[in-house]
């Protein structure tokens, strides 16, 4: 959408109509950059903070898989452990 | 009077048969249908109120979303009426059962979000982690966020469930003031019966109100996910 000319009274001494379309343009920038898979063409991430960052979609979900993934090492850790050690007998 | 405080939320039993299944099915005698092409006032009513509530709440899911239209107007339906026939004296409410409300919090939770994992799955995991955050804080924010979607049917049911509680209580409690000063002093008596009948009123409101945010809510969710 063409915002620059999208108010034809732009230009013509109408500063009202002038700021209603900057307000129309920043608020759809901002639609912009909240949006998911179109937005991530914006972003030029190189090395691994191409699949880890938290402003792709991609980015975001591989973060999120690695921290979940990372929880379920440490609980799956933990109970392995506890199974190794032997219990304690009463003398 | 502590037993009779809370005698109003046991579920009603006749002969030993709960009678919650019939309390349930009752709201929907007073919505009836009709076969024919210019209703009635009652119905012409009921579907004006009912085209302004899908107008309003329908404009905020898309397409996919709007499928669930007819679900949530029976929801708002069915919490505004069981809230409003609960503001009769004597009457049970069923939503002030937690059980009810989870019961029906769960599942239109569960169903919005499973259509999100099914239908965005990528969209729906990298929600869980709000854009632009610091990456320190990434991991604590994905738990944080795990936990605040957890909470959401929780929220929804017990939201519900404390309010038209509460109500009721007070209701029962400042009627039972009322009743008590009568004898001691009129004048206290008469202005605690104006609280009683502005407590009444906030409480039709509450009524439909809680209706209305419950459902809105679901829509919601569902608008997150599709």
């Amino acid at each position: 959408m063409d915002l620059d000319h999208a108010s034809p009274l732009c230009g013509a001494g109408m500063e009202s109509d002038c700021l209603l379309v900057r307000a129309h343009r920043e608020a759809f920038a901002l639609i912009e950059i909240m949006a998911g898979p179109e937005a991530d063409a914006q972003f030029h991430f190189t090395g691994i903070k191409k699949y880890f960052n938290s402003y792709t979609l991609t980015g975001r979900m591989n973060c999120v898989l690695a921290t979940y993934g990372s929880i379920a090492l440490i609980v799956l850790y933990f109970k392995l452990r506890s199974k190794k050690t032997p219990a304690v007998k009463a003398t | 009077m502590n037993e009779n405080l809370f005698a109003s939320f046991i579920t009603p039993m006749m002969f030993g048969l709960p009678l919650v299944t019939l309390i349930v099915l009752f709201p929907s005698l007073l919505f009836p249908t009709s076969n024919r092409l210019v209703n009635n006032r009652l119905i012409s009513l009921q579907q004006w109120m009912l085209q302004l509530v899908s107008k309003q709440m329908m404009s905020i899911p898309n397409t996919k979303g709007q499928t669930w239209a007819l679900m949530l107007m029976s929801l708002i339906l069915f919490i505004g009426s069981t809230n409003l026939l609960g503001l009769l004296p004597h009457s049970f409410t069923p939503t002030t059962q937690l059980s009810m409300n989870l019961g029906m919090a769960i599942p239109l939770w569960a169903g919005a979000v499973i259509t999100g994992f099914r239908n965005k799955t990528k969209a729906s995991l990298a929600h869980f982690l709000p854009q632009g955050t610091p990456t320190p804080l990434i991991p604590m924010l994905v738990i944080i966020e795990t936990i605040s979607l957890f909470i959401q049917p929780v929220a929804l049911a017990v939201r519900l469930t404390a309010n038209i509680t509460a109500g009721h209580l007070l209701i029962h409690l400042i009627g039972g003031a009322t009743l008590a000063l009568m004898s001691i002093n009129t004048t206290t008596a008469l202005i605690t019966f104006i609280i009683l009948i502005l407590l009444t009123v906030l409480e039709f409101a509450v009524a439909m109100i809680q209706a209305y945010v419950f459902t809105l809510l679901v829509s919601l969710y569902l608008h997150d996910n599709t």
